[in-house]
């Protein structure tokens, strides 16, 4: 009995220890682990065409600083044919949350190369990263970057550490009459069917648009005439009042820097939201919505006639009706409603790439993002793999053989997301889908978009005073400018404006903009020849 | 049987069953809530309204959550980290807590001194970190159970719990020659039965819901756990703008909100099953250590 008893137990225990056992080893075997396997050189069989100079593939670990990246694995056409144009291969760990790459940094344990948007001044430090430049200078001379990117990621100790992707420069976009950016636009999609009803009224200017909504009211009591996006709520707006950037943001005028609240034309930014809500035409929870698909929800229910997002919500309402197997159709409305219209684009691109100190193949390293920012390159990561994906137009665009909102096909290629070097010309040409509305839209846009990197350059460096400053005032804008738009009368509204702007000077806002200021001409000088 | 009662008394316990019976609502219907909408159209969801029963029923978010093999996988090793965590950890903090009952032991103080400074004080998530990784623990499954096996708070509970066994029921067994190892399995752990249950029940809970171990300490995708995939889908929902675009698949009625409650739904109903089994010693343990008798 008792034997039994104990020979139960054995067995219990061996078949836990075995258990825990394998799952150590499927663990193990997985291979990305950093301290196993980063940057550890494997013999593969495949002796394709490898111009790595030891014929061999070297594999490198990639952390992705971006919890929400879609594309977890190197695989896919798109990394294989990278893999076998530069003999490398990434074992590739993507971030669970935001504190994960500080901790590396702190614990010393960083990976070969880091992708990050949030952490670019942080990884910027020749303690953590080598300088682009030594590197080129070492191991290749021949990679040309222009001075555009190289004066925006110059750090203080003249070094620059990487080269932000989704950047491109006024010139480089004209020249390229196909490349019409993104879909992070703003834009406001109408009820065709209801516009025919109503006698097609023009909407060419705001005061237009806000006739036909008064008229929308009228004819449909039930229907909220404007439902806007929790997250694009002013930007459409904003443009069409010739405001520069954002409410958070700077503006330039005569070489001098202030910031966005105290733009002239932005009052009338104010009075005119003000006047939407006294008379009706948008709700004033949508200022309290948390979740992003409410909107979206009283849009494609048809409960609402026009919707404010992003240039692609005709495009992307139309088909989510027809698959609801609703009749009625949206269009956009011309991205330009008034000879105001202006939007400046301070950005400097989104996310860089760094070669760490840590890293066991910094020269195969550097020609891995050479070989990434040529043209072939871009095109690979961008696109995909030509003949296969997509043949060129000889117009200057390519002619894709998929659908580029098709996440799943476009993931599973790993299309688009290895773009560790890219530029804002190619990532704008993905944009271009002939007959889509979202193109229209976005040529449109491209008209009246002008470039001022310099701007963006005025960056707060975490832990400052600036910076906390800014946030102060940031937060309470916050809720400051939703008093303004829910005021019960105009003068209320400018009442509120004006409060707001004083609110900010408590705060210390001149003191931010001298800092602005001073710190706006030292950078403009990186920028001249 | 009910006793004879009193007018006030009546009252009284009137009063106390009816805050009973609300403190229960609030306590089992965020449950019963989570339950529903898991159910229900996501994008229908959205608009809120949905607070007893589904307004419109589907298995969607179900079907799309078990369409990922990548859960499967997370589940298995859930429950085997949930097993060996749990029965590790009870054995080993036992084992160390009946070390630790002896008042005879040699630099006991000192031992408590570091136990108790341990409890309150930890160095943070940077030198554990460098610890795990000095240790070989990181990417491994060891990091889920190695480093919790021994807990303060319950090794404080045991010690107090093994030291109101009788000295008696030790002493005979060493008459009849058992060693102190012979002794704590054979004589003291089956006497510990509620204490056992208790942390078991705990430990294993506590395992179930661990996350950061999984996103930290573990890169390989094979060893993630569920409740680590459970983060992935909130965060997924925080893609920028640009990206939500490529990501949008147009089609589903299915949100990140309700693949989060069908997920929620899914990782709580082992626990929930096995939680009834286990309630009594729940109860019997809460009070361990607090009344002699």
């Amino acid at each position: 009995m008792n034997r039994n008893k104990r020979k139960k137990t054995l067995l219990l225990s061996l078949i836990v220890i075995l258990t825990v056992a394998l799952l150590s080893a499927c663990g193990k075997n997985d291979n990305d682990g950093q301290q196993e396997s980063a940057g550890t050189a494997t013999q593969t069989g495949t002796d394709t065409e490898t111009p790595s100079k030891s014929g061999k593939i070297k594999e490198l670990s990639l952390f992705i600083d971006a919890s929400w990246y879609p594309v977890k694995e190197w695989k896919g056409s798109v990394a294989e044919k990278i893999t076998e144009k530069t003999g490398i291969k990434l074992n590739v760990t993507v971030a669970t949350d935001d504190k994960q790459l500080p901790l590396m940094i702190a614990s010393g344990d960083l990976p070969d190369l880091v992708f990050t948007y949030a952490n670019i001044d942080r990884m910027s430090d020749s303690k953590l990263s080598y300088p682009w430049n030594e590197l080129i200078e070492q191991y290749a001379p021949d990679f040309k970057i222009d001075k555009t990117r190289i004066a925006i990621h110059t750090m203080d100790d003249g070094n620059f550490y990487t080269v932000r992707n989704a950047f491109a420069t006024q010139e480089e976009m004209a020249q390229n009459k196909y490349s019409v950016g993104g879909d992070g636009n703003p834009g406001i999609a109408v009820r065709e069917d209801i516009l025919k009803e109503l006698g097609n009224p023009p909407i060419d200017s705001v005061d237009n648009f806000v006739k036909v909504l008064g008229m929308v009211k009228e004819k449909y009591p039930d229907m909220i005439p404007l439902i806007m996006d929790k997250d694009w709520i002013e930007q459409y707006f904003l443009q069409q009042f010739g405001v520069d950037g954002l409410l958070d943001g700077w503006y330039e005028r005569d070489g001098k820097v202030d910031y966005a609240i105290r733009q002239p034309e932005m009052l009338e930014f104010f009075k005119f939201m003000n006047r939407l809500y006294r008379d009706g035409y948008i709700l004033a929870e949508n200022f309290a919505y948390t979740n992003d698909q409410i909107d979206d929800q009283y849009a494609t229910s048809g409960k609402a006639f026009a919707h404010s997002h992003t240039v692609s919500i005709a495009d992307t309402d139309n088909i989510k009706v027809k698959n609801a197997g609703g009749s009625f159709t949206f269009n956009m409305l011309p991205s330009a409603l008034s000879k105001n219209t202006k939007a400046v684009s301070s950005g400097l691109g989104f996310a860089g790439t760094f070669i760490t100190k840590n890293n066991k193949y910094p020269e195969a390293s550097i020609e891995f993002i050479q070989f990434l920012a040529s043209d072939e390159g871009k095109k690979l990561t961008m696109f995909g793999v030509e003949g296969e994906h997509w043949t060129w137009n000889e117009e200057g665009y390519p002619n894709l053989k998929y659908d580029p909102s098709d996440a799943d096909f476009v993931n599973s290629n790993g299309i688009k997301w290895w773009y560790l070097y890219n530029d804002g010309v190619m990532e704008g040409m993905l944009g271009y889908v002939p007959g889509a509305q979202k193109t229209q839209a976005l040529m449109e846009r491209k008209a009246f978009t002008i470039y001022k990197p310099e701007l963006g350059l005025i960056q707060l460096q975490p832990d400052s005073d600036e910076k906390t400053v800014k946030t102060k005032i940031d937060e309470m804008i916050k809720n400051e400018k939703v008093k303004i738009y829910l005021a019960k009368s105009e003068a209320e509204a400018v009442a509120s404006y004006e409060s707001m702007v004083k609110n900010a000077e408590k705060i210390g806002l001149d003191r931010l903009v001298d800092w602005a200021n001073q710190t706006y001409q030292k950078k403009k000088d990186l920028f001249k020849e | 049987m009910l006793l004879s009662q009193n007018q006030k008394d009546r009252m009284m316990n009137a009063w106390i069953y009816a805050l009973l019976f609300i403190m229960m609502l609030s306590m089992l219907y965020p449950f019963y809530y989570v339950l529903i909408l898991s159910f229900n159209k996501g994008t229908d969801s959205l608009l809120g309204g949905v607070y007893f029963w589904p307004r419109t029923f589907t298995f969607e978010n179900y079907a799309q959550f078990l369409d990922d093999p990548h859960w499967y996988r997370a589940f298995l090793v859930t429950i085997v980290r949930t097993l060996a965590g749990a029965a590790l950890g009870v054995l080993f903090t036992c084992l160390v807590a009946y070390g630790l009952s002896h008042r005879d032991l040699m630099f006991r103080r000192s031992y408590f001194t570091i136990i108790i400074f341990a409890m309150y004080f930890s160095g943070g998530l940077i030198p554990y970190y460098v610890v795990l990784r000095s240790v070989g623990l990181l990417n491994t499954f060891g990091v889920y159970v190695i480093p919790s096996m021994l807990s303060t708070f319950f090794l404080l509970i045991a010690i107090s719990f093994f030291r109101e066994i009788p000295g008696e029921l030790k002493e005979s067994a060493h008459m009849d020659g058992a060693s102190e190892l012979v002794i704590f399995y054979r004589i003291i752990l089956p006497v510990s039965m509620p204490l056992i249950a208790t942390m078991s029940l705990f430990m294993g809970v506590g395992q179930w819901n661990s996350w950061l171990d999984s996103a930290y300490f573990v890169q390989s995708e094979g060893l993630r756990t569920l409740a680590f995939r459970m983060m992935e889908v909130i965060n997924k929902s925080n893609a920028p703008m640009d990206a939500i675009a490529v990501a949008n698949s147009a089609s589903a009625g299915v949100t990140s909100y309700s693949l989060q409650v069908a997920a929620m739904v899914v990782s709580i109903a082992p626990i929930v099953c096995v939680y009834p089994f286990l309630q009594r010693f729940f109860i019997q343990g809460i009070m361990l250590g607090s009344v002699k008798g």
